[in-house]
């Protein structure tokens, strides 16, 4: 494998974190893809209305294919931010207070994103 | 960042990279958006559906079909430099980025003839 700092341009970012990045990315691609043909580009006028949303997240497989969507979205996001915010300088004891914020947000939103599909399909 | 933007001796690889950024923190600016969005989930059917007109209207389109450009740029780059990284395409890393990128705008030109076909008549 090349060295991929070459590629990203990033100081200080180690190859896991890019490995895991690039994984999560090619992931994201089939994901993306089937949410889009989902959610956007089927029902009525493609845009799902209210029901069509609930009776499609009823659907265990479309449940467990947004719920892992949600998780790889938030953490290929914030990997990249961390990543951007890394190679423009932040280093050291601010590294950590960035990766431990990134990591309680992208939790957040996760669990947000778990509750309401969750509120959704007991209805 | 300035240095994103500096012109001078940039080669396309550079451009690509740059434009693989932007379009990644446009993105995680989106993802906040549609999280805020989809809360109408939780009030019920009249908000979401009251939402999802809003979103039919030809300036809402218009910026999904902006968004779309960026996810289908951001992703086709995305596999480029993760086939580079394992040596795959490495001589011929032009050919690879110009054949991705046709293939990104074809996807987007159907898409975008199949967003605007939704607009109520």
């Amino acid at each position: 494998m090349k060295d991929v700092s070459v590629l990203t341009g990033s100081r200080g970012y180690s190859s896991w974190a890019w490995i895991l990045q690039a994984a999560s990315g090619i992931v994201l691609v089939v994901l993306v893809t089937l949410h889009m043909a989902a959610q956007h580009f089927s029902g009525q006028q493609g845009i799902l209305g209210y029901r069509e949303v609930v009776a499609y997240l009823r659907n265990p497989v479309a449940f467990v294919v947004e719920t892992v969507f949600a998780a790889t979205v938030i953490f290929h996001a914030f990997a990249g931010l961390r990543a951007i915010l890394i190679d423009l300088g932040v280093s050291g004891d601010a590294e950590r207070r960035l990766s431990l914020g990134l990591t309680v947000l992208g939790g957040a939103m996760f669990l947000y994103s778990l509750v309401l599909t969750l509120v959704v399909v007991t209805r | 960042m300035a240095g994103w933007f500096d012109a001078r001796r940039r080669r396309l690889g550079m451009w690509a990279f740059v434009l693989n950024r932007i379009t990644g923190l446009l993105l995680t600016l989106y993802l906040f958006v549609h999280f805020a969005a989809i809360s109408a989930l939780y009030l019920g059917e009249g908000a979401w559906d009251g939402t999802m007109r809003l979103f039919r209207t030809p300036p809402f389109l218009a910026f999904d079909i902006l968004l779309l450009a960026a996810l289908l740029y951001h992703g086709l780059n995305g596999i480029r430099l993760s086939l580079l990284a394992i040596n795959v395409g490495v001589p011929r890393q032009k050919t690879v980025f110009w054949s991705l990128m046709t293939t990104g705008a074809l996807v987007l030109a159907y898409c975008a003839l199949r967003i605007f076909r939704v607009l109520p008549s």
